[in-house]
């Protein structure tokens, strides 16, 4: 193991041992008598600064003197047995009884322990009268008990060698020497190398184990738990900064990230071991290894301030309270920024350019905020838009909160809420200055859509777990509102939100969902402003998790009613977005016949009967009672035709345009239809790589689906987006969007402060642990040890020291994060056999008898019912249900998931509070995927995470993330790797322009949307400088691809030309494809011709087999 | 906690088709997980061999059949068949609800909770994976009940605890694998001969007894023969070095004159007189499977001499195996009704014909250097 660090030249340096375990064989097969233990222990117990225990045995028996030796020899004459026997079982109870961890004893005798368990309590004289009769009985010769053991005594080792300066040579070698002079068989390996500044230099210090092994007694020839320090004589702090990247040639945005992180400086790298320093004062004086380097990285929280009230329900009555109050936050920031640019002349040279162009950032917003503001201040159709949006959103914030916590209950009627109350109650209602700011930033780019604003992409930047969902919620509910005061008879979509993640939409829909209610129930009450035209939601996602057709939705449902029905509820909402109340086929009133909250309705006289939703809860809002319906749909078909004011939908639901003719016109705008205004894409991050290529080449065709008119003049949807980690942010929404983007909050000069957010120091943060077993035999032992230590740890801990379930609950559910699918099921099937194995020896080792105390609660094990799996191989219909139990928090009848085995499913947007304890399996591919992944725990301020992270010794990027662990984490957003997406690249063009080609000539060839016939050239040649002019827009380091796309589009057109298709293709996989234009990716082409292959989903989706246990295979050869 | 009434649970386990193919191939054992059970028991199948996939060849529809004429001609083989995928509803009957063949492997599981363990054979299905240490223990010495007092006192009303596949297994140098031969070595100091029907015997499984966690510190006894408790730590020595020629066996399995069984539970036939030698091994070991995989490169014919839609015509696979085993006469026929329809050149399409078949294509003389098919 070595350490490298930076230093300045000491007098002499000081390279001390850290602990480092010899271990010492020991055999001894004679019989001893239990007595003379007894003996061994009292004068271990005894043994204070006066040997008070050997005083008193060599005045009782009157012995020359009372020195240790003297004492020893006369207890070895009178138990007869050898002196260093005795001397080992002092020596047990001196130093190693609480040391045991590296104690082995192969034929274990418990008595030692009994003995001291037993005599523990007694008083010295009491024990001195049992030692009396302890050596007179063995004047009998009565040999009581004996035993034969055989183990190992650990030494700890602390030596130190002195270097001095002129020593410092490469290749010069120190030895260790131990008190005696002898040669302890470590020795320091040193290696300098030259730095740019003088009196600089590297060095690389490596502890190296001289001892050669002999075959049979190898183990005094190693060393355990090995580590050092490094340290001048003087204490002076020597170390320097150990630079790994060179300034000179990083770009604007690399250079921002170290400005922001300069002050989380690194001293040195380990080698084979991981590294930490102690500061005094930001100086470096010491370096040391470490086994298992921990880092706790301090939460990131939304600034607050006290003098401002920013509360929800006081800004929805009051505009001019608003507006002083936003007023007074703008001020100071102005003043911060003003501060900001002061500190840029305290910094380096080569920081002080790019803190300028931060600035610059900053200010730009500013200016923007202020517009806001100022538009806040004059345009009537804003401030009531802003009034209802903040009602809405105080609304949800309580909703929400009724709908999701099983332990909150509102006892009082739903009609009569004073929501100012209830939220100050339960601490909420109040805007982070951040979400407040964010809606002003962008309230241009609605109110006047012609202008610049509008085609700025918006991208929150903010760590998980701040509020950004409440930002843009807000956001969309203002649009909302918006455009049914500007056009109250104009029905349409406002506002899509765009998830790449099947799991989080469904977590996230439910929440939008409350929101929506709130909307849709404040419209009801204000029906001159806002119209008569309903406000609702629509789930658009995956036949595998929604359903289709209202025909398919009919023949769920009567399913369901079914209870020994085996379909699954693919309706997604379990309970009512409003008040709580249980939906569903597992709800507790479900019986035979009826589901409680689906039902089929007449909804208009005209139309067949419908599959609603409605609450079962009379007191609530949307209960079928008062036929108020939840304004909420999740059937594609209902989508199309209703076009809702929100739809959340996956990314890949995208790629179902040019196939479905009705999707174009849920979003297009009409005469009456008012097309969508604003796309919220979430997790920005994950829109990379292959998926968003692909994604960004249909970019193009939403942008012309959003694009209407205004006074001549096109505009096309805003879009805002949102993330916790990305890097080079700008390059990736360029080239996706062709749109510059502008960050908010903007960063200045330091992470730990952008007046919006700050590192809150006094907190508790989320700690890692890394855990690296070079010498386990495989990566999966060390896993298992890990899960059982923790599993029987957090065990005993609730039975010894802390009967309340509220401390350790938030450990009680281990989180397990696995890199792919093969990997959980190594794990999974370790959980029945090593962990298993493993967490009953530890109960041995705790002492537990776990065979006696076989019940649950005493005696925790592995059960196959407390353990979750949240990953793709689950269906869909299951997820609701292991989330709604994961919110379970232990108590002494109810029990959570004692495991959740995970994979990068999980990586956003689920927020379970009560979640603490993770298991990180290898490090994650992307620092992006692990920030993402550990900051599902923690959550809960009372209840800091804790992650520990297994690194395979197999892997070399694992070993160095080991080697790294401490300057990796302490400035882990700048570690976040660029994304890189290429959505015009030649691939990209051959799996998917056909596609855009077809959508775009669907949606404005409206004659021809159904029949596949070639459009005229007028349309053609709109599509080709359509696509073309976007191309160039978004791709400008590149003009030969636009040629090229404009090659390729010409080429389909021939080959359309060529196909003469009768119809343009379905998606489903079973039909004929005969005369069409298109066939789905991934299916067998059956007949010949030029068709094109085109995509129905933006990922590669391999089909799933299933498996059936045979009955036929082997049944005659049955034993 | 509350116990509802449980629906019937739909089992639905899958696999991607890609895994199927290479890394979980035939013979391999796969986690299975039901999709639509949120817990993560999950249970060891093994996929049986290709000749169970189908009833019949009928049953293959085009779509699952990939021709590659050289690997078909290196293996021996007619074509190729993907595995079917998975569609639920679909009005062809041969496509709608296709299952891939498995066998349960390993047959010995042990309960949980008590350690109870059971042979549950090759077909059992998976809610019969409950400890039924109930029913078997009914009528056993109390002596034998109190050692499986979890299960066998807990109350009716509670759902049995689930049965897991035990960790290791035996398999040979030659190919074959089997269950590890619980019943001869719980019994191996016994000197009475004993049944070996898995049912007349109660085992009992212990697991990190005395701090040991590994494989090593499992233990098992028969309860009903009261043999002494046993681990498994010969298995996993070597054999010492004055071993005679006649201890081929190892340590272990000499000790109980096991010899391999030939099992190969993918096909459900035992070859017999198997000598090669045999291991214990971890069920989920990376050493156990190992696909064999030939491979070999497909090159279209690309060639200037014809165009493009007689190229369509020779190069797919279909077609071409319809026709490159017809007699002259069948062969004009069949191209002149190919043709009748389109605008393509019946002399061309029958030039294009003979050239392929007689390999005198251009690219065709490129495969030349290519050889045989690889393997990997």
């Amino acid at each position: 193991m070595g350490i490298s660090i930076c230093i300045e030249a000491p007098e002499v340096l000081i390279i001390s041992l850290k602990n480092v375990g010899q271990y010492y064989k020991l055999t001894n097969k004679e019989e001893i008598p239990i007595e003379s233990k007894i003996v061994a222990f009292y004068i271990s117990k005894f043994n204070d600064e006066n040997k008070s225990s050997y005083k008193w045995i060599s005045s009782n028996y009157s012995l020359n003197n009372s020195n240790q030796n003297t004492v020893e020899d006369f207890i070895s004459n009178v138990f007869e047995i050898k002196k260093s026997t005795f001397k080992n079982n002092v020596d047990y109870f001196d130093k190693f009884f609480d040391q045991r961890a590296g104690w082995h004893q192969k034929k274990s005798s418990p008595s030692l322990d009994d003995i001291k368990i037993k005599f523990d309590g007694y008083k010295k004289e009491d024990l001195e009268n049992e030692i009396i009769k302890c050596i007179k009985n063995i004047n009998t010769k009565e040999i009581n008990e004996t035993y034969k053991y055989e183990g190992y005594f650990r030494k700890n080792l602390n030596h130190e060698i002195e270097i001095k300066n002129e020593e410092l040579i490469t290749g010069n070698t120190k030895k260790f020497i131990d008190y005696d002079g002898n040669d302890l068989g470590l020795s320091i390996h040193i290696t300098k190398r030259k730095s740019e500044k003088e009196n600089q230099y590297y060095l690389t210090l490596h502890l190296v184990n001289d001892n050669e092994t002999s075959d049979k007694e190898y183990v005094k020839d190693c060393f355990f738990q090995c580590g050092f320090e490094i340290k001048s004589k003087d204490g002076a702090s020597i170390f320097k900064e150990y630079k790994e990247k060179n300034l000179k040639y990083m770009d604007d945005e690399e250079k921002s990230l170290h400005l922001l992180h300069r002050n989380n400086k690194s001293y040195a790298v380990g080698h084979g071991c991981a590294v930490s320093w102690d500061l005094n004062e930001g100086n470096c004086e010491k370096v040391y290894t470490e086994i298992f380097p921990s880092y706790e990285v301090k939460p990131i929280k939304a600034k607050i301030f006290d003098d401002l009230n920013l509360d929800m329900m006081k800004f929805s009555e009051d505009v001019d309270f608003a507006t002083n109050e936003i007023k007074k936050l703008i001020d100071k920031y102005t003043v911060w920024l003003e501060n900001e640019k002061l500190k840029t002349n305290d910094l380096d040279q080569e920081f002080k350019e790019v803190s300028e162009l931060n600035i610059k950032k900053a200010t730009d917003n500013l200016d923007r905020i202020n517009e806001g503001l100022e538009i806040l201040k004059t345009d009537k159709a804003i401030q009531d838009a802003f009034m209802f949006m903040n009602k809405a959103m105080a609304q949800q914030q309580f909703h929400y909160k009724l709908s999701t916590e099983k332990d909150f209950e509102y006892k009082n009627d739903l009609n009569k809420i004073d929501y100012s109350n209830e939220l100050q109650k339960i601490g909420k209602g109040k805007w982070y200055p951040f979400q407040i700011i964010f809606i002003i930033l962008n309230i241009k780019s609605f109110s006047d859509p012609l202008s610049e604003d509008r085609d700025i992409m918006d991208l929150i930047w903010f760590p998980t777990g701040g509020g950004k969902t409440e930002a843009y919620l807000g956001l969309s509910s203002f649009v909302i509102f918006l455009r049914k005061i500007k056009e109250p008879e104009k029905s349409g979509n406002a506002v899509i939100m765009r998830y790449t993640l099947r799991l989080l939409t469904t977590q996230q829909f439910l929440r939008a969902s409350t929101l929506i209610c709130a909307c849709e129930k404040i419209r009801s009450e204000n029906e001159e402003k806002l119209g008569k035209i309903e406000i609702n939601i629509g789930l658009w996602i995956g036949g595998e998790a929604t359903p289709n057709t209202e025909e398919n939705a009919k023949k769920i449902l009567s399913s369901l009613e079914n209870p020994h029905s085996t379909l699954e509820n693919k309706f997604l909402i379990i309970n009512c977005p409003w008040c709580g109340e249980d939906m569903g086929p597992d709800a507790k009133t479900s019986k035979e016949g009826s589901i409680p909250g689906y039902k089929i309705e007449n909804i208009s006289p005209k139309e067949k009967k419908k599959i609603v939703f409605a609450c079962e809860n009379i007191s609530c809002n949307f209960s079928h009672k008062k036929k108020n319906f939840l304004p909420i749909d999740v059937i594609d078909e209902r989508i199309y035709k209703k076009q809702p004011d929100l739809v959340i939908g996956t990314i890949d639901k995208f790629a179902t345009l040019p196939w479905k003719p009705e999707a174009l016109e849920c979003f297009a705008s009409d005469e009456n239809i008012n097309g969508t205004d604003l796309i919220i894409q979430d997790e920005l991050h994950l829109i990379s790589g292959p998926l968003g290529s692909i994604s960004g080449m249909y970019e193009i065709c939403i942008k012309a689906l959003t694009e209407k008119k205004i006074n001549n003049q096109t505009i096309t949807a805003k879009i805002v987006g949102s993330t916790a980690t990305i890097s080079k942010a700008e390059k990736q929404i360029y080239s996706l969007y062709g749109k510059k983007c502008s960050i908010f909050p903007s960063q200045t000069n330091q992470l730990e402060d952008s007046f919006f957010s700050y590192e809150k120091k006094d907190a508790d943060g989320r700690k890692y642990v890394g855990i690296f077993c070079p010498s386990s035999t495989s990566p999966q032992i060390t896993l298992s040890k890990v899960i059982a230590s923790l599993f029987v740890n957090v065990k005993v801990f609730s039975l010894d020291k802390c009967k309340d379930p509220k401390i350790y609950d938030p450990y009680w559910t281990q989180l397990i994060y696995f890199n792919s699918i093969r990997e959980l099921m190594t794990g999974a099937s370790l959980l029945y056999d090593d962990v298993d194995g493993e967490k009953n020896a530890l109960y041995v080792k705790k002492g537990l008898d776990f065979e006696i105390k076989q019940n649950y609660d005493y005696y925790r094990r592995i059960n196959p019912r407390q353990i979750a799996e949240l990953t793709s191989r689950q269906d869909s219909s299951e997820i609701p249900k292991i989330l709604k139990r994961m919110f379970v928090s232990k108590n002494e009848d109810t029990y959570p998931y004692d495991i959740c085995l995970a994979t990068n499913m999980i990586q956003v947007g689920i927020d379970i509070p009560r979640l603490s304890l993770m298991i990180i399996n290898g490090q994650p591919k992307t620092t992006s995927e692990y920030i993402q992944a550990s900051s599902r725990v923690g959550r809960d301020q009372n209840s800091p995470g804790l992650v520990f992270n297994i690194l395979s010794p197999f892997n070399s990027r694992d070993r160095s993330h080991y080697e790294h662990f401490k300057s990796y984490h302490q400035s882990i957003y700048n570690y976040v790797e660029p994304t890189s997406v290429t959505p015009h690249s030649t691939s990209v063009r051959k799996r998917c322009l056909h596609a855009v080609v077809i959508t775009l000539c669907r949606l404005w060839d409206k004659k021809n949307r159904a029949l596949p016939n070639l459009p005229k050239d007028e349309i053609k040649n709109k599509v080709l400088k359509y696509i073309t002019d976007y191309v160039k827009k978004a791709d400008p380091d590149h003009p030969e691809e636009v040629e090229r796309t404009e090659k390729d589009i010409l080429e389909i057109f021939r080959r359309w030309k060529e196909i003469q298709p009768l119809k343009f293709g379905s998606m489903s996989l079973d039909q004929s494809i005969e005369g069409t234009l298109m066939y789905p990716s991934g299916t067998e082409k059956k007949i010949e011709g030029d068709q094109f292959e085109t995509p129905t989903s933006m990922r590669n989706v391999d089909r799933e087999c299933s498996a059936r246990i045979t009955n036929t295979i082997g049944a005659n050869h049955e034993i | 906690m509350r116990f509802k009434k449980k629906k019937n649970q739909r089992i639905l386990r899958t696999l991607r088709r890609s895994h199927v193919v290479s890394t979980y191939g035939v013979g391999s054992v796969y986690q299975f997980k039901n999709k639509y059970n949120s817990n993560s028991d999950s249970e060891s199948l093994m996929l049986a061999g290709i000749e169970e996939w189908f009833q019949n060849v009928d049953d293959i529809i085009p779509e699952w059949k990939i021709y590659e004429p050289r690997l078909q001609e290196a293996l021996g083989k007619d074509f190729f068949v993907l595995p079917p995928d998975y569609r639920k509803n679909h009005d062809n009957p041969k496509i709608a609800n296709r299952h891939l063949p498995y066998v349960r492997f390993p047959q010995w599981h042990r309960c949980s909770a008590c350690g109870l363990m059971e042979y549950v054979g090759k077909h059992a299905s998976s809610d019969k994976l409950v400890c039924k240490a109930k029913s078997r223990l009914k009528d056993q010495d109390q002596k034998i009940q109190n050692n499986f007092k979890v299960c066998f006192n807990a109350k009716d009303t509670s759902e049995p605890n689930k049965l897991i596949p035990v960790r290791f297994l035996v398999a040979c140098e030659h190919g074959h694998i089997d269950d590890f031969p619980f019943i001869e070595w719980t019994h191996k100091n016994l000197k009475s001969e004993i049944t070996k029907d898995p049912q007349e015997h109660i085992l009992k499984s212990f697991g990190g007894r005395g701090g040991n966690s590994s494989i090593l510190g499992l233990k098992f006894k028969c309860m009903t023969c009261n043999t002494d408790q046993v681990d498994i730590a010969k298995f996993f020595q070597k054999n010492s070095d004055n071993d005679n020629q006649n201890d081929k066996l190892g340590p272990g399995f000499n000790e109980i004159k096991h010899e391999c069984s030939g099992s190969r539970p993918w096909i459900g036939e035992n070859e017999h007189n198997c000598k090669a030698k045999q291991h214990v091994l971890l069920k989920g070991a990376s050493n156990i499977y190992y696909p064999t995989i030939k491979s070999s490169i497909f090159i279209p014919v690309i060639t200037e001499e014809f165009d493009k839609e007689i190229l369509n015509k020779i190069n797919n696979e279909t077609f071409w195996n319809s026709i490159k085993d017809q007699n002259e006469e069948m062969l004009n026929i069949i191209l002149t009704t190919v043709v009748s329809d389109t605008n393509i050149d019946l002399d061309k399409l029958k030039l294009a014909v003979k050239k392929k078949k007689g390999r005198t294509l251009k690219s065709i003389t490129i495969r030349k250097g290519l050889g045989k098919p690889t393997e990997n």
